[in-house]
Protein backbone atom coordinates (compact mmCIF):
# COMPACT_ATOMS: atom_id res chain seq x y z
CA UNK A 1 0.00 0.00 0.00
CA UNK A 2 1.40 3.40 -0.84
CA UNK A 3 0.44 6.38 0.62
CA UNK A 4 0.54 10.24 -0.33
CA UNK A 5 0.62 12.07 2.45
CA UNK A 6 0.55 15.56 -0.11
CA UNK A 7 -2.97 14.27 -1.30
CA UNK A 8 -4.35 13.49 1.89
CA UNK A 9 -2.73 15.88 4.88
CA UNK A 10 -0.86 18.80 2.74
CA UNK A 11 2.02 20.35 2.85
CA UNK A 12 1.45 20.69 6.78
CA UNK A 13 1.83 17.23 8.79
CA UNK A 14 1.71 19.22 12.58
CA UNK A 15 -1.60 18.36 14.15
CA UNK A 16 -2.74 14.99 16.21
CA UNK A 17 -6.09 14.85 14.37
CA UNK A 18 -4.08 14.41 10.54
CA UNK A 19 -1.78 11.90 12.03
CA UNK A 20 -5.05 9.62 13.52
CA UNK A 21 -6.50 9.61 10.01
CA UNK A 22 -2.92 8.48 8.54
CA UNK A 23 -2.88 5.83 11.33
CA UNK A 24 -6.62 4.62 10.87
CA UNK A 25 -5.61 4.15 7.09
CA UNK A 26 -2.77 2.17 7.70
CA UNK A 27 -3.37 -0.11 10.86
CA UNK A 28 -5.36 -2.24 8.87
CA UNK A 29 -2.82 -2.91 6.21
CA UNK A 30 -0.50 -3.28 8.71
CA UNK A 31 -2.32 -5.83 10.91
CA UNK A 32 -2.65 -8.02 7.83
CA UNK A 33 1.38 -7.82 7.27
CA UNK A 34 1.05 -5.81 3.98
CA UNK A 35 4.00 -3.44 2.73
CA UNK A 36 2.96 0.27 3.88
CA UNK A 37 4.85 3.01 1.98
CA UNK A 38 4.39 6.32 3.08
CA UNK A 39 5.71 9.07 0.88
CA UNK A 40 6.05 12.48 2.18
CA UNK A 41 7.02 14.05 -1.37
CA UNK A 42 5.62 17.65 -1.23
CA UNK A 43 5.58 18.30 2.48
CA UNK A 44 7.50 20.98 4.32
CA UNK A 45 6.23 21.01 7.92
CA UNK A 46 6.00 18.64 10.18
CA UNK A 47 5.42 18.36 13.72
CA UNK A 48 5.62 15.64 16.80
CA UNK A 49 1.84 15.61 17.29
CA UNK A 50 1.30 14.58 13.98
CA UNK A 51 4.19 11.55 14.42
CA UNK A 52 2.87 10.71 17.37
CA UNK A 53 -0.40 9.55 16.37
CA UNK A 54 0.09 8.18 13.07
CA UNK A 55 3.55 6.15 13.52
CA UNK A 56 4.79 6.36 17.20
CA UNK A 57 1.80 4.43 18.89
CA UNK A 58 2.45 1.68 16.38
CA UNK A 59 4.92 0.54 18.49
CA UNK A 60 2.01 0.09 21.26
CA UNK A 61 0.69 -2.44 18.13
CA UNK A 62 3.63 -3.68 16.64
CA UNK A 63 7.57 -4.65 17.19
CA UNK A 64 10.59 -2.98 15.85
CA UNK A 65 11.45 -5.55 13.63
CA UNK A 66 8.19 -6.15 12.16
CA UNK A 67 7.77 -2.16 11.64
CA UNK A 68 11.28 -2.09 9.90
CA UNK A 69 9.82 -4.90 7.76
CA UNK A 70 6.96 -3.67 7.27
CA UNK A 71 6.77 0.59 6.88
CA UNK A 72 8.74 2.42 4.54
CA UNK A 73 9.50 6.26 4.43
CA UNK A 74 10.08 7.81 1.38
CA UNK A 75 10.69 11.52 1.01
CA UNK A 76 11.31 13.02 3.85
CA UNK A 77 12.99 16.27 4.58
CA UNK A 78 15.94 15.61 6.76
CA UNK A 79 13.92 18.13 9.54
CA UNK A 80 10.70 16.24 9.14
CA UNK A 81 13.34 12.63 9.58
CA UNK A 82 15.20 13.92 12.62
CA UNK A 83 11.53 14.94 14.40
CA UNK A 84 10.62 11.01 13.65
CA UNK A 85 13.10 9.49 14.56
CA UNK A 86 12.91 11.85 18.14
CA UNK A 87 9.04 10.79 18.55
CA UNK A 88 10.05 6.98 17.60
CA UNK A 89 12.77 7.03 20.23
CA UNK A 90 10.12 8.60 22.72
CA UNK A 91 7.21 6.04 22.27
CA UNK A 92 9.75 3.30 22.02
CA UNK A 93 10.86 4.09 25.46
CA UNK A 94 7.65 4.89 26.98
CA UNK A 95 5.89 1.16 25.64
CA UNK A 96 9.02 -0.97 25.77
CA UNK A 97 9.37 -0.19 29.45
CA UNK A 98 5.86 0.19 31.66
CA UNK A 99 8.56 0.63 34.43
CA UNK A 100 10.17 3.92 32.96
CA UNK A 101 7.81 6.36 34.19
CA UNK A 102 7.68 5.05 37.29
CA UNK A 103 11.29 5.38 37.88
CA UNK A 104 11.50 8.16 36.43
CA UNK A 105 9.07 9.92 38.64
CA UNK A 106 10.54 8.24 41.40
CA UNK A 107 13.92 9.85 40.96
CA UNK A 108 12.59 13.00 40.09
CA UNK A 109 10.52 13.05 43.22
CA UNK A 110 14.11 12.09 45.00
CA UNK A 111 15.65 14.64 43.90
CA UNK A 112 13.05 16.98 45.05
CA UNK A 113 13.45 16.29 48.59
CA UNK A 114 17.44 16.83 48.28
CA UNK A 115 16.47 19.92 46.93
CA UNK B 1 -14.81 29.69 8.53
CA UNK B 2 -13.34 33.03 7.69
CA UNK B 3 -11.06 35.20 9.80
CA UNK B 4 -10.62 38.08 8.97
CA UNK B 5 -7.28 39.07 10.26
CA UNK B 6 -6.02 42.61 11.24
CA UNK B 7 -2.89 43.69 9.44
CA UNK B 8 -0.36 45.69 10.62
CA UNK B 9 -1.84 48.71 9.63
CA UNK B 10 -4.75 48.39 10.63
CA UNK B 11 -5.49 50.42 13.81
CA UNK B 12 -7.04 48.36 16.40
CA UNK B 13 -9.59 50.72 18.09
CA UNK B 14 -11.87 47.65 19.19
CA UNK B 15 -10.02 44.97 21.35
CA UNK B 16 -13.21 43.06 22.08
CA UNK B 17 -13.85 42.57 18.54
CA UNK B 18 -9.75 40.82 18.30
CA UNK B 19 -10.17 39.35 21.88
CA UNK B 20 -13.70 37.52 20.21
CA UNK B 21 -11.17 36.98 17.03
CA UNK B 22 -8.72 34.53 18.90
CA UNK B 23 -11.97 33.08 21.37
CA UNK B 24 -13.34 31.72 17.56
CA UNK B 25 -10.05 30.15 16.88
CA UNK B 26 -11.27 26.53 18.33
CA UNK B 27 -9.14 23.57 18.43
CA UNK B 28 -10.31 22.60 15.03
CA UNK B 29 -9.13 25.46 13.19
CA UNK B 30 -5.11 24.58 13.84
CA UNK B 31 -4.75 24.92 9.73
CA UNK B 32 -5.72 28.34 10.00
CA UNK B 33 -4.05 28.85 12.41
CA UNK B 34 -0.94 27.39 11.30
CA UNK B 35 -1.55 29.10 7.25
CA UNK B 36 -1.75 32.42 9.57
CA UNK B 37 0.89 31.79 11.37
CA UNK B 38 3.28 30.81 8.48
CA UNK B 39 2.41 32.91 5.89
CA UNK B 40 1.92 36.18 6.90
CA UNK B 41 3.05 36.45 10.66
CA UNK B 42 6.69 34.07 10.24
CA UNK B 43 6.09 35.18 6.83
CA UNK B 44 7.26 39.09 6.43
CA UNK B 45 11.06 39.14 6.32
CA UNK B 46 11.83 35.69 4.96
CA UNK B 47 13.54 37.04 1.90
CA UNK B 48 16.78 35.64 2.73
CA UNK B 49 16.00 32.34 4.40
CA UNK B 50 15.58 29.02 2.99
CA UNK B 51 12.21 27.43 2.65
CA UNK B 52 13.78 24.63 4.93
CA UNK B 53 14.94 26.65 7.50
CA UNK B 54 11.49 28.70 7.16
CA UNK B 55 9.50 25.60 7.81
CA UNK B 56 12.01 24.18 10.52
CA UNK B 57 11.01 27.19 12.83
CA UNK B 58 7.78 27.63 11.54
CA UNK B 59 7.20 23.67 13.19
CA UNK B 60 8.59 24.41 16.08
CA UNK B 61 6.64 27.70 16.59
CA UNK B 62 3.85 25.02 15.94
CA UNK B 63 5.14 22.81 18.36
CA UNK B 64 4.33 25.60 21.24
CA UNK B 65 1.21 26.27 20.18
CA UNK B 66 -0.06 22.83 20.36
CA UNK B 67 1.07 22.58 23.76
CA UNK B 68 -0.39 25.72 24.98
CA UNK B 69 -3.77 24.26 23.10
CA UNK B 70 -3.07 21.08 24.72
CA UNK B 71 -2.01 21.87 28.26
CA UNK B 72 -2.96 25.78 28.93
CA UNK B 73 -6.65 26.25 28.92
CA UNK B 74 -6.33 29.27 28.50
CA UNK B 75 -9.82 31.44 28.57
CA UNK B 76 -8.86 34.08 26.16
CA UNK B 77 -6.55 32.07 23.33
CA UNK B 78 -2.93 32.40 23.25
CA UNK B 79 -1.03 35.67 22.02
CA UNK B 80 1.76 36.18 19.90
CA UNK B 81 4.29 38.68 18.59
CA UNK B 82 7.71 38.99 17.47
CA UNK B 83 9.98 40.65 15.18
CA UNK B 84 12.83 39.09 12.84
CA UNK B 85 16.06 41.12 13.15
CA UNK B 86 17.91 40.87 9.65
CA UNK B 87 21.01 42.17 10.72
CA UNK B 88 21.55 40.02 13.75
CA UNK B 89 19.94 37.25 11.81
CA UNK B 90 17.78 36.55 14.68
CA UNK B 91 13.92 36.03 14.99
CA UNK B 92 12.51 36.91 18.00
CA UNK B 93 9.05 35.34 19.39
CA UNK B 94 7.00 35.66 22.53
CA UNK B 95 3.80 33.37 23.33
CA UNK B 96 1.95 33.95 25.87
CA UNK B 97 -1.34 31.92 26.99
CA UNK B 98 -3.58 33.02 30.32
CA UNK B 99 -3.98 29.45 31.33
CA UNK B 100 -3.42 27.67 34.84
CA UNK B 101 0.34 27.64 34.32
CA UNK B 102 2.93 24.58 33.81
CA UNK B 103 3.36 23.92 37.60
CA UNK B 104 -0.17 23.70 38.48
CA UNK B 105 -0.64 21.16 35.56
CA UNK B 106 2.72 19.20 36.90
CA UNK B 107 1.18 19.32 40.09
CA UNK B 108 -2.36 18.07 39.20
CA UNK B 109 -0.79 15.14 37.26
CA UNK B 110 0.88 14.24 40.40
CA UNK B 111 -1.84 14.91 43.11
CA UNK B 112 -2.75 11.80 43.68
CA UNK B 113 0.93 11.68 45.26
CA UNK B 114 1.51 12.74 49.05
CA UNK B 115 5.24 13.63 47.64
CA UNK B 116 3.75 16.26 45.14
CA UNK B 117 3.40 19.29 47.06
CA UNK B 118 7.48 18.83 47.31
CA UNK B 119 7.60 19.71 43.80
CA UNK B 120 8.40 23.23 43.72
CA UNK B 121 7.75 25.37 41.28
CA UNK B 122 11.47 25.51 39.82
CA UNK B 123 11.19 21.42 39.93
CA UNK B 124 8.27 21.50 38.28
CA UNK B 125 9.31 23.49 34.93
CA UNK B 126 12.60 21.20 34.96
CA UNK B 127 10.33 18.08 34.80
CA UNK B 128 8.47 19.18 31.58
CA UNK B 129 11.89 19.46 30.11
CA UNK B 130 12.58 16.10 30.59
CA UNK B 131 12.44 13.60 27.89
CA UNK B 132 9.69 11.90 27.70
CA UNK B 133 6.85 13.62 30.10
CA UNK B 134 4.18 14.11 29.73
CA UNK B 135 0.87 15.48 31.73
CA UNK B 136 -1.33 14.02 29.63
CA UNK B 137 -2.79 11.17 31.14
CA UNK B 138 -3.58 9.08 28.08
CA UNK B 139 0.05 7.94 27.25
CA UNK B 140 2.72 9.52 25.55
CA UNK B 141 0.61 13.27 24.90
CA UNK B 142 -0.30 14.49 21.73
CA UNK B 143 3.71 15.59 21.37
CA UNK B 144 6.76 16.28 22.69
CA UNK B 145 6.55 20.07 21.87
CA UNK B 146 8.63 21.39 25.01
CA UNK B 147 11.59 18.23 24.37
CA UNK B 148 11.55 19.28 20.62
CA UNK B 149 11.50 22.46 20.69
CA UNK B 150 14.44 22.22 24.12
CA UNK B 151 16.27 20.18 21.64
CA UNK B 152 16.09 22.83 18.45
CA UNK B 153 16.92 25.96 20.73
CA UNK B 154 20.49 24.09 21.58
CA UNK B 155 21.16 23.08 17.73
CA UNK B 156 20.04 26.46 16.82
CA UNK B 157 22.48 28.28 18.88
CA UNK B 158 19.39 29.93 19.91
CA UNK B 159 17.67 30.75 23.00
CA UNK B 160 14.66 30.08 25.29
CA UNK B 161 12.89 31.32 28.35
CA UNK B 162 10.08 30.82 30.07
CA UNK B 163 8.25 32.21 32.78
CA UNK B 164 5.37 30.52 34.69
CA UNK B 165 4.18 31.03 38.39
CA UNK B 166 6.87 31.62 39.82
CA UNK B 167 9.70 30.21 38.07
CA UNK B 168 11.66 31.01 35.37
CA UNK B 169 13.76 28.65 33.06
CA UNK B 170 16.68 29.59 30.43
CA UNK B 171 18.01 27.12 27.91
CA UNK B 172 20.48 27.34 25.58
CA UNK B 173 23.20 25.44 23.88
CA UNK B 174 25.00 26.04 27.22
CA UNK B 175 23.29 25.76 30.18
CA UNK B 176 19.28 24.79 31.33
CA UNK B 177 18.26 27.06 34.28
CA UNK B 178 15.44 26.51 36.49
CA UNK B 179 15.02 28.93 39.08
CA UNK B 180 12.02 30.47 41.71
CA UNK B 181 11.71 34.08 41.48
CA UNK B 182 9.79 36.64 43.36
CA UNK B 183 7.18 37.77 40.63
CA UNK B 184 4.52 35.51 40.00
CA UNK B 185 2.60 35.18 36.72
CA UNK B 186 -0.56 33.15 36.22
CA UNK B 187 -0.42 31.18 33.04
CA UNK B 188 2.90 30.80 30.89
CA UNK B 189 5.14 32.87 29.02
CA UNK B 190 7.78 32.26 26.11
CA UNK B 191 10.93 34.01 24.95
CA UNK B 192 12.27 32.61 22.17
CA UNK B 193 15.59 33.68 20.09
CA UNK B 194 15.82 31.36 17.23
CA UNK B 195 18.90 32.21 15.09
CA UNK B 196 17.74 32.25 11.09
CA UNK B 197 21.10 30.85 9.91
CA UNK B 198 21.41 28.02 7.49
CA UNK B 199 24.39 26.49 9.23
CA UNK B 200 22.00 26.22 12.45
CA UNK B 201 18.50 24.32 12.37
CA UNK B 202 19.26 20.39 11.93
CA UNK B 203 19.77 17.82 14.17
CA UNK B 204 22.42 15.71 14.28
CA UNK B 205 22.32 13.27 11.18
CA UNK B 206 22.00 9.76 12.22
CA UNK B 207 22.83 7.31 9.02
CA UNK B 208 20.29 8.41 6.35
CA UNK B 209 19.94 4.34 5.56
CA UNK B 210 19.41 3.42 9.36
CA UNK B 211 16.19 1.82 9.90
CA UNK B 212 14.08 4.17 11.61
CA UNK B 213 12.94 1.94 14.04
CA UNK B 214 16.20 1.26 15.05
CA UNK B 215 17.19 1.53 18.95
CA UNK B 216 20.71 1.27 20.40
CA UNK B 217 20.98 0.01 23.54
CA UNK B 218 24.10 1.51 25.64
CA UNK B 219 24.90 -1.37 28.45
Amino acid sequence: MKVAILNIIGENCITLEDGQKIYSQILPELSAGHKVELDFKGVGVFASPFFNAAIGRLLNDFTRDELNRLLDVFNITPVGRDILKLVIKNSARYYDDPDYRKNLNKILFEQAEVC
Amino acid sequence: MTLDIPSINDQLTDFDQLFTLWNQIQHDSSEIVFDFLKSQWLGRGWAHVSAALRDAIAGMVWEIYANAFEHARSPVGIFSCGQHFPSSQELKLTVVDFGFGIPYNVRSFFKKCRKAGAFDAANCLKWVFQSGTTTNPVGTGRGMGLDLLKEFVKINHGRLEIFSHNEYGLIDEYQEVFIDRDTYFRGALFNITFRCDESYYQFAHDKMDEPLFFLRIMR
